[in-house]
């Protein structure tokens, strides 16, 4: 009984070491970000820093860490919230119309031809596109171009979830004298709001580290977000590894500080968004 | 009265669709179109006095050496991806699913790196195969990894599975825990041994994960590109180049024409064996839940 005691607790120490080995490159990329000139040269790989906190006020001047992270910001939320919410219109109205019933599947087919294709194939003739529309090298643009991206996907995820609320529901409401509009937004909305959740959580991932659409469409400085700009930033730079590793910390910072608070959510919204993709 | 209702709703609801559909077909359903149809010319980017050119697009790609090998290359680190990421995820999500104390700390720590952005798993990486790098350190090697026409693919494909292990692996955990404990026992009762528990059992019942993992890490990496583009920008000798980047290669080149054709062959090669790989996987899952 001993002997199984004491495997079980090597056993967890050597998981514990291996799922800290897992994340070393991490905790690596951080402790070089704090080592200076000197000690960087000296003993790139130890365990060592300076506290070298001067790194992180140079990166964050010179890659310009502010702008980059209110437009990363501006476009997640608002991409992320135009999707979901009309998103979850759209497939109620999908599901609920009965006039022109045809009409309405027609669409959602167009829609659920969309699903299987990759982002890259909308690609190329986007470029162009953007520009005619004047939307090109602007958050505003990106915005546009991240929900028409995940359209497809947000509609077909709420159509699983519309069908789980119950008609009967809508149909008290409607003879209690509520207009379509009120039956939706009081009796319908509040059951989505748990997907919506979800989906806000997997759509925002997506569009935060997205790096392919806004290298392509925004080549202005202006609407850089943090993965393109801290992508440039190394093209700048004479790769100094302690420089370089404090901006891609400060690129990742943000999202970390939300994975450790709601972790939870976020792994379980990413797997439910993995099922139902 | 209600006729009357039901009559107001079909633009009720068409209001309501109307948004998502606008900006769906505005900036995506569109430019898909647009894009087959560009295939066919030869539009630069620019200006769209583009000359019709049937399928001679299609023609350069299936003769261009540089492409054959994208597509040989994208295959390779698609397969390379699939098997590495589904091994390792299938073994930790084993070892984390054994009542540990301190599980979800570690579960955290193995799912954070699909967290981060590819470009800065790109450059961690980087650092980590660097000719005086932490890698050929701990090896006592001396090996320009990234440099190198034979190591470099391999490379980028291992930082690629380091980023998507723990999602694999946290699919497989919740599976794990659907698979109800008497049967093990029973086994357990019969005699089995570890290793035919696990072949007969618990990897046949871990199926519906199984399809999951293995389309979506195929059709993901298939489509690869940021991770590429920071970390090699498809060189040595194109080496790394994948479809994704050559894609952009051509972009650059302004030959947006060949670049889209080369998205509409990516797509059909995505869409063929995304469905292919769900049909046989969803078989499988039926033969053993029914």
């Amino acid at each position: 009984m001993k002997k199984k005691e004491t495997r079980r607790i090597l056993f967890t120490l050597f998981m514990a070491a291996v799922c800290i080995l897992i994340f070393y490159p991490v905790i690596m990329m951080v402790l070089v970000s704090l080592k200076d000139d000197v000690l960087l040269a000296k003993e790139p790989l130890s365990l060592k820093t300076s506290f070298a906190f001067g790194n992180y006020r140079l990166a964050a001047e010179k890659m310009k860490y502010g702008r980059a992270l209110f437009n990363s910001t501006v476009l997640t939320v608002s991409s992320g919230v135009l999707t979901t919410f009309f998103g979850a219109c759209g497939a109620y109205a999908i599901l609920r119309a009965k006039r022109g019933k045809k009409f309405f599947l027609l669409l959602n087919a167009l829609f659920l031809m969309g699903l299987a294709l990759p982002q890259q194939v909308a690609m190329v003739p986007l470029v162009l596109w953007m520009q005619k529309l004047h939307v090109a090298n602007s958050i505003f643009g990106l915005i546009l171009a991240f929900t028409g991206a995940n359209a497809a996907y947000a509609v077909f995820f709420f159509s699983g979830f519309v069908n789980t609320v119950p008609v009967a529901l809508e149909e008290a409401a409607y003879i209690d004298g509520a207009g379509p509009m009120k039956t939706f937004l009081k009796v319908v909305f509040p059951l989505l709001k748990p997907p919506m959740v979800t989906l806000l959580i997997v759509i925002a991932l997506r569009v935060w580290n997205n790096f392919m659409y806004p290298l392509l469409l925004s080549q202005g400085e202006k609407a850089r977000t943090l993965p393109l700009t801290v992508f440039f930033f190394k093209g700048d730079l004479s790769v100094q590894w302690n420089i370089l590793f404090a901006a891609t910390t400060l690129v990742i910072l943000p999202l970390m500080i939300v994975y450790f608070i709601l972790q939870k959510q976020i792994i379980s919204g990413m797997l439910s968004g993995a099922v139902k993709g | 009265m209600k006729k009357k209702l039901t009559y107001h709703n079909f633009y009720f609801y068409l209001l309501l669709l109307s948004p998502i559909l606008v900006v769906y077909i505005l900036f995506f359903a569109l430019p898909v179109v647009s894009s087959m149809f560009f295939s066919l010319t030869n539009f630069n980017g620019i200006s769209l006095d583009f000359k019709w050119m049937g399928l001679k697009n299609y023609d350069v790609a299936f003769h261009d050496r540089v492409f054959r090998k994208a597509m040989v290359n994208t295959f390779l680190f698609a397969l390379g991806a699939t098997v590495l990421q589904n091994f390792f995820a299938i073994l930790f999500a084993l070892a984390l699913n054994t009542r540990l104390k301190l599980q979800g700390f570690m579960r955290m720590l193995v799912f954070a790196p699909c967290m981060l952005s590819p470009i800065v798993v790109a450059f961690i990486w980087q650092f980590i195969y660097m000719p005086d790098g932490i890698l050929n350190k701990l090896l006592g090697t001396d090996i320009t990894w990234l440099g190198n026409t034979k190591t470099a693919l391999l490379c980028v494909v291992t930082a690629h599975v380091w980023m998507w292990i723990g999602y694999s692996a946290t699919i497989y955990m919740s599976n794990l825990q659907s698979i109800s404990s008497d049967i093990l026992e029973a086994a357990d009762i019969d005699g089995a041994s570890r290793w035919q528990k696990f072949r007969r059992i618990i990897l046949p019942m871990l199926a519906p994960a199984t399809t999951i993992n293995i389309t979506l890490a195929f059709t993901q990496s298939l489509k690869v590109f940021d991770i590429v583009y920071a970390m090699t920008n498809g060189g040595p000798l194109n080496s790394t180049e994948t479809v994704g980047t050559y894609v952009v290669v051509n972009m650059n080149r302004g030959l947006h024409g060949y670049a889209s054709a080369l998205t509409v062959l990516l797509t059909v090669v995505i869409v063929i064996f995304g469905q292919g790989l769900i049909g046989i996987l969803k078989k499988r899952e039926e033969a053993v839940y029914g």
